[in-house]
């Protein structure tokens, strides 16, 4: 039994190459790395929907492309604090996932679920199926990183 | 509803502590407004506005995304699978894409759903009505109304009354859960009928649930009626569907102003679509004019058929049709959210009480991808619209003997309203100067804009992040 209620949410628009990443690797984890007690969701490009979910969990990984400057595939992971934006300076949308917007929002709620955000690096996000090659060579590596990512903290 | 000149005006006192009074400045004369990536919008438009010694030399809105290419996405995909791509087109409106995709396949190849599953379609698509319009009524339309630049700040000052609305909007999503799978990219929901049934624990909990929500829909109304809309008329064409049992949001003709009553599957022949150099997205017109899609279309053209309880909303909040003010989109979605509710709580009500036979809905012999490679078809186009939050959503789809799409066409409500936006824009100009300061101006063109609730795209959601540890 786990102590903690804890959700792998994956984000991202399979449609659109590598803003996919989130929902691939979701979908690895759940086929080759599945752990007992821990909900496992596809949130595609869902937005506020997102903000009610979260805070269902004490603890919540977000998969998700970021662009942040790195190689492309390169894998972060951090809490939310540790996470500078620099998308959106207000509430400018809600129909996309404005991740920005939901942070807020569920900081200034009042929402205590602790958000760790797993960042990969896109590369190609034109519209199309399937990911970029650079991508797609670190993608099983990506799966096993974060795997053990959600084994040392979550499990 | 009170109506006024001056929108940032507010006497409710759950929002009293919101109110930011526009200082008046020198009456403008000469105005240029360039209001680059307006904020409340789904996407990227600007509003470019150039006034010179009180006269309007330019008067646009432009969509600056990029095109999505959806249409080319379906081509050579197999009928059976576009509900499933075009439901991406929209993070709000991914149920009412896939039911317009879902029809205009079933028109193609000649499937006539059960009623049951009809039924379902419209307690899905009812759902994603109040889901939106509760959006942005909240979060988009009340910050206009009260001064503040987003719902950030509200959330401090206003903190029940967005728990409520956020409250309203989960009644919403969840419905999309039970009956889709999930509301975003619905799963469940194909041609023909259903994959899976909603479990009845699920349609159980979203019926208590709905009936939750009528006092919070109660106390919205008493919240809205009492803010202050701008006063503004143009009268214009109002185009929806229609039909003679109910307020049309599924099924219908299409009709303007009640009149020109015109099958769907004629759309082409109602009104034209063309391109303009500044923007990209295609402007529409009827009879050469601009024309109005979304929920204050559908009220005038429909009012009458309203359920009780809504049409008490529209009395209360003093909403009659015709109505030819565009800021009061957003209280006939107000009382669209009402019609929707009760509706859903008749549908829900009726499945509670004689359960849903999946013999009429299931559709076991959806076919395997070995199956639609092997069968053979009619060459056909087929053609589905309905009304999503926006106004009428029309996919078409051509399909070959191998039942794959050869061409598609997919004419989205914001498209259609580009016209009578700018229209509006043309006529309120004008009207402000000598009235009102550029800055002013500026905000009652935003505000109009958002008015419509345009959805520019769904752009990808991407995130510029720096991690510092």
């Amino acid at each position: 039994m786990l102590p903690k209620k804890i959700a792998v949410i994956g984000i991202g628009n399979t449609l659109r190459r590598d803003d996919g990443i989130g929902i691939i690797v979701l979908e690895s984890l759940v086929k080759f790395y599945k752990r007992e007690g821990l909900d496992y969701l596809n949130f595609g490009s869902a937005g506020f929907d997102l903000l009610h979910r979260i805070k269902l969990y004490d603890k919540v990984l977000l998969i998700d492309g970021i662009n942040s400057g790195l190689a492309p595939g390169q894998l972060k992971i951090g809490k939310l604090e540790d996470i500078e934006y620099t998308m959106d300076t207000s509430l400018t949308s809600t129909h996309g996932l404005n991740l920005k917007s939901i942070f807020d929002m569920s900081g200034q709620l009042g929402i205590k679920t602790t958000i760790y955000v797993a960042g990969i690096q896109v590369k190609d996000i034109a519209f199309a199926e399937g990911l970029s090659e650079a991508l797609n060579n670190k993608k099983e590596d990506i799966v096993k990183n974060i795997s053990a990512f959600i084994d040392a903290n979550f499990i | 509803m009170t109506k006024s000149s001056k929108p940032k005006i507010n006497s409710h006192p759950e929002w009293s502590r919101g109110i930011v009074a526009l200082k008046q400045g020198r009456r403008a004369k000469n105005v240029k407004v360039d209001v680059h990536y307006l904020t409340r919008v789904e996407g990227h438009g600007n509003i470019v506005v150039d006034v010179k010694e009180g006269k309007l030399a330019k008067c646009e809105f432009q969509v600056i995304e990029s095109p999505r290419f959806f249409e080319s996405m379906l081509v050579g995909r197999s009928i059976w699978e576009a509900q499933h791509i075009t439901s991406r087109i929209c993070g709000i409106c991914a149920c009412g894409h896939s039911l317009a995709s879902i029809k205009a396949g079933e028109d193609a190849l000649g499937i006539k759903p059960s009623d049951e599953t009809v039924m379902l379609r419209k307690l899905l698509l009812y759902s994603e009505q109040m889901d939106s319009h509760i959006l942005h009524i909240y979060i988009l339309v009340a910050p206009d109304l009260l001064g503040v630049e987003s719902i950030m700040p509200l959330i401090k000052t206003h903190k029940p009354v967005i728990e409520m609305a956020l409250r309203m909007k989960r009644m919403s999503d969840y419905a999309g859960e039970v009956l889709a799978g999930r509301h975003i990219h619905p799963i469940s929901f194909v041609i023909g009928g259903l994959t899976q049934l909603p479990s009845a624990e699920g349609l159980e909990k979203l019926y208590k649930l709905m009936l939750e929500a009528r006092r919070d829909g109660e106390e919205t109304v008493k919240i809205f009626k009492k803010l202050k809309f701008p006063e503004f008329q143009r009268t214009t064409q109002y185009m929806s569907l229609s039909c003679d049992d109910e307020y049309a949001m599924y099924d219908g003709d299409l009709v303007v102003n009640g009149k020109q009553k015109t099958k769907v599957c004629d759309y082409k022949k109602l009104f034209r679509e063309s391109v303009v150099d500044y923007s990209r997205a295609k402007i529409a017109t009827i009879n050469g004019k601009p024309y109005a899609v979304g929920a204050l279309s559908r009220f005038n053209n429909n009012s009458d058929k309203l359920n009780k309880k809504a049409r008490a909303v529209a009395e209360e909040l003093g909403l009659k049709a015709p109505c030819h003010n565009p800021y009061l989109n957003t209280a006939a979605q107000l009382v669209e959210w009402v019609h929707c509710l009760e509706g859903s709580i008749k549908i829900m009500e009726k499945i509670l009480k004689e359960g849903l036979n999946g013999q009429k809905i299931l559709v076991s012999s959806w076919p395997k991808r070995s199956e639609v490679a092997n069968a053979k078809y009619k060459p056909n186009t087929g053609t589905g619209c309905v009304e999503v939050p926006r106004g009428s959503l029309f996919h078409e789809y051509t399909i070959d003997e191998t039942g794959n799409i050869i061409k598609a066409n997919c004419v989205i409500p914001t498209n259609q309203n580009m016209g009578n936006l700018e229209a509006d824009m043309r006529k309120l100009v004008p009207e402000l100067l000598g009235e009102k300061t550029q800055e002013e101006i500026t905000f009652d063109l935003e505000m109009l804009a958002r008015s419509y609730d345009p959805c520019i795209s769904c752009a990808t959601h991407i995130l510029d992040v720096k991690f510092v540890k």
